[in-house]
């Protein structure tokens, strides 16, 4: 694995139910990302995922497609980037540090997140800011 | 020489004596847990006491997430019975309106306040304590008693979950077990694998994601991998990404 300077990732979930956004930081503070998941109802899209990358050296967008999402209490979601030949991202939550009786299903879950462009892994600390779901 | 062997007979007798006492006063260890804390990071305090039959042996707990000193209603009471008479050994996990610890068939059960198997892989574990809290110290006897209460644990070997925690899980909350592929995925660093892994004769059963808050615990305080066993740079790195949820 190894850190790079990576343009600062936007990943922005586009379609017709409102979103629930996550932004994320890599742990150099050179990038961001950003999350809004959402669902596009057009079953002929190849891509449900809008990715934004912003860093020092500019701003780019990529699209993506949710391929999985598994787990209760500890979840992960993993999103393959267009055009589909092994580039992902990698959401995971999960509880915060707890010892018996002291981890709450209900607390604020810790995010995470990991970009994998070729052979460069890129981890960021995401943040989660929830919107209301509207038909 | 006769009588340097005579005094060494003498302090065998006493001291294997002393121990035979302390291990049967059927009195409970009381300590400050080195592992557990309270959602605002204040130590958590448990009671624990062994009671041994025949067929099995209990493990009882109560614990307090409000001090050492708080009204018997504040106690929590748990209980984890290992069936001796199965291979591997079986282990039954129990949440129980407080009361005192007195073992007897057919306990109230509460629902879990948290599922059990995110730190208890392997039945029972390590009762680990801090010497010294502010609020309370561990006693010399406790001491000798939870080390040898700890030989026994580890005399267990594999110890599994009853299948009974299956069933129930389908219907209570939180779970025993939390069941999805993503939280069962186990670890494959082979620091960890040596022993947490599901035959052999170190067998300690596997260690998954939902294990990850207690491993990252101990491997931070240098607990895991036990004395006389390492861990190396790149496994570390690997076991910090797997904890981390990757």
């Amino acid at each position: 694995m190894k850190l790079i300077n990576f343009a600062g990732l936007i990943i922005v979930f586009t379609g017709q139910l409102a979103q629930a956004d996550t932004i994320c930081k890599d742990y150099r503070d050179q990038m961001s990302l950003t999350v809004v998941e959402g669902h596009v109802t057009d079953p002929a899209a190849t891509w449900d995922t809008s990715l934004i990358l912003e860093s020092p050296n500019g701003v780019s967008q990529l699209f993506g497609k949710l391929s999985s999402s598994e787990g209760t209490l500890a979840q992960r979601k993993i999103i393959e980037i267009f055009p589909f030949q092994g580039d992902t991202l990698t959401l995971v939550s999960k509880p915060p540090i707890c010892g018996r009786g002291s981890c709450d299903e209900n607390q604020d879950l810790v995010l995470t997140a990991s970009l994998k462009m070729g052979t460069t892994i890129t981890f960021f600390s995401c943040e989660s800011l929830d919107d209301e779901k509207t038909p | 020489m006769k009588r340097l062997l005579k005094w060494i007979v003498i302090v065998t007798v006493t001291l294997s004596g002393l121990l035979v006492t302390v291990m049967n006063d059927n009195q409970e260890v009381f300590i400050a847990s080195k592992e557990s804390k309270s959602t605002n990071g204040s130590p958590v305090f448990n009671k624990i006491l062994w009671f041994q039959f025949q067929d099995k042996d209990v493990w009882m707990m109560q614990q307090s997430h409000h001090g050492p000193t708080a009204g018997d209603g504040l106690w929590d009471r748990l209980a984890i019975v290992i069936d001796k008479t199965q291979s591997p050994k079986t282990a039954r996990f129990y949440q129980l309106e407080p009361g005192p610890l007195k073992w007897e068939e057919n306990l109230k059960e509460k629902p879990f306040r948290v599922s059990c198997f995110m730190c208890h892989n392997n039945g029972p574990r390590a009762i680990r304590a801090f010497d010294n809290t502010p609020n309370h110290s561990t006693s010399v006897k406790d001491k000798i008693k939870i080390a040898f209460w700890n030989l026994r644990i580890k005399s267990y070997g594999r110890v599994v979950a009853s299948p009974l925690h299956e069933k129930r899980d389908q219907l209570q909350v939180p779970p025993f077990r939390y069941r999805s592929t993503y939280e069962n995925e186990p670890v494959r660093v082979k620091a960890c694998t040596r022993c947490h892994n599901e035959s052999g004769f170190f067998s300690r059963g596997e260690l998954t994601r939902q294990h990850a808050l207690t491993m990252k615990f101990l491997v931070d305080a240098e607990q895991m991998p036990p004395f006389g066993f390492s861990i190396s740079a790149q496994e570390r790195a690997d076991l910090e990404n797997f904890l981390n949820g990757f």
